[in-house]
């Protein structure tokens, strides 16, 4: 082999090597650039819309107010225990009392009574300066005694 | 076994503790409790003007190092207004004087001054609060009431505080917290007012419930004026509250959320009110109308004793 085909040669292999390596560097650019756009691809897939994760300001701050609450149910969910202009059940029996759902028969000319507005005696409550333990009111009553919830009185 | 019944006038309402023990611990447990009573509302009252709550007013603009007791009581009503959207409203109390309750209703307020004049009432947000130092700043010439939760904060504090676990009941002015349950019972009895009729409309039974109700029912006088008025102010409006619902009462695992709750249904009206209640988790509620008429939520009847 002549020195002149012996430096060709060499220059084919280099070029076929460097052919290679470019091609494998290529090759590995173009897999990851692939990788990134699949990567790129699959995040905007999965991204919260930018609209979603606007900063809050206090410029675009919903202000919930009472008025917009919104009502889901078109119907709501009611019982209704007592109609208008049925007298409230007899409720004799302190402990035995069940809803009275059906109520009176008398409807009709029936209204119920106005409320009373309540003008209770006026009681001065001067408050103690301390209070001892021993003024408290503390009875023993053989079982507990029903509770009232009321509005404030 | 029986029970140990403490009860006594404090907050301008009369308040009644149970316990379903009548050991010695258990009365002294009782035997205390009003003047711890005493010793919350000497911080919370709006009525006491050297109370802590009413210097803090005293300095509404600039920020106030409060106590452990105040920075709760306003973490949870700033929160409470949240959840209502601020149907309830600590800031109030300019609207409350205006109409004439400046002093406690213990002292009648019949032909207490006179005012048509609405007052704006600041956002519930104005109520700034630094957790880091325990500090809060309100708007100038603004004053916050506690009336709104304070029964029902107290009486949720008292019981989480008593070093015995017993089944026990405080009833603060109609406002019911409900722990445990007497022995061999499901829980405690508990009446609910019918405001049309001297005997109750139904009883529930509560067991690690609270109940609270909210009405215009009771709390109302005569202004000078002869016309009538009420406490429920609609921080929308800052004059009371115009609504079909005359008392309502709402059942949750928190006192202080059945206020606040039971405020804001009322505010809102029987539909719009029940219907959000229904929307809300472990809430249930009756409503008395002024008609006459009872409404309650899906499963208010699952408390109903029958």
């Amino acid at each position: 082999m002549s020195a002149a085909h012996s430096a060709d040669e060499r220059r084919r292999k280099l070029l076929i090597r460097s052919m290679l390596v470019s091609g494998t560097t290529v090759a590995t650019l173009m897999s990851a650039q692939s990788l990134t756009w699949i990567d790129a691809a699959r995040v905007a897939a999965t991204a919260v819309p930018e609209a979603a994760i606007t900063p809050l300001t206090a410029s675009n701050r919903t202000v919930e107010s009472a008025p917009a609450l919104a009502v889901q149910h078109s119907a709501p969910n009611l019982v209704i225990l007592r109609r208008p202009g049925t007298p409230p059940p007899n409720n004799t029996q302190a402990q035995s009392a069940a809803p009275a759902a059906s109520g009176s028969a008398s409807v009709g000319a029936i209204q119920p009574p106005v409320p009373v507005i309540a003008q209770p005696q006026p009681i001065i409550v001067n408050p103690p300066l301390s209070v001892q333990p021993s003024a408290a009111n503390v009875i023993s009553a053989p079982n507990p005694v029903v509770a009232n919830s009321h509005s404030s009185r | 076994m029986g029970a140990l019944i403490c009860t006594w006038r404090a907050m301008g309402s009369t308040i009644q503790a149970q316990v379903a023990d009548q050991s010695q611990a258990a009365h002294a447990l009782l035997a205390e409790l009003p003047s711890r009573v005493e010793a919350l509302e000497a911080r919370l009252s709006r009525f006491r003007p050297d109370s802590e709550l009413m210097r803090f007013n005293a300095q509404a603009g600039d920020w106030v190092a409060v106590s452990e007791v105040l920075w709760k009581v306003l973490m949870t009503a700033r929160h409470m207004a949240r959840l209502t959207s601020g149907l309830f409203n600590p800031f109030v109390m300019p609207a409350l004087l205006e109409i004439g309750y400046d002093r406690s209703f213990d002292t009648g307020l019949d032909g207490a001054r006179a005012s048509t004049a609405s007052v704006s009432i600041p956002d519930w947000r104005s109520l700034e609060l630094d957790a880091a130092t325990h500090r809060a700043r309100i708007p100038a010439h603004s004053a916050i009431d506690l009336g709104g939760i304070g029964k029902g904060w107290a009486a949720q504090y008292l019981l989480t505080q008593w070093s015995v676990s017993m089944p026990a009941l405080m009833d603060f002015g109609g406002d019911i917290a409900a722990r445990g349950a007497p022995d061999g019972q499901a829980g405690w009895i508990a009446a609910i007012d019918d405001p049309f009729n001297e005997a109750p409309l139904l009883h529930i039974l509560l067991r690690d419930q609270s109940a609270a109700t909210s009405g215009i029912d009771y709390r109302r006088w005569r202004d000078a004026d002869g016309q009538t008025q009420h406490h429920l102010i609609d921080p929308r409006s800052g004059r009371p509250a115009q609504t079909d619902i005359l008392t309502i009462s709402v059942i949750h695992p928190s006192l202080v959320y059945a206020e606040a709750y039971a405020k804001a249904a009322l505010l809102m009206g029987s539909q719009d009110g029940l219907s959000w209640l229904n929307e809300q988790w472990h809430t249930e509620a009756l409503a008395v109308l002024t008609d006459g008429s009872v409404l309650m939520t899906s499963h208010f009847s699952s408390f109903i004793l029958v």
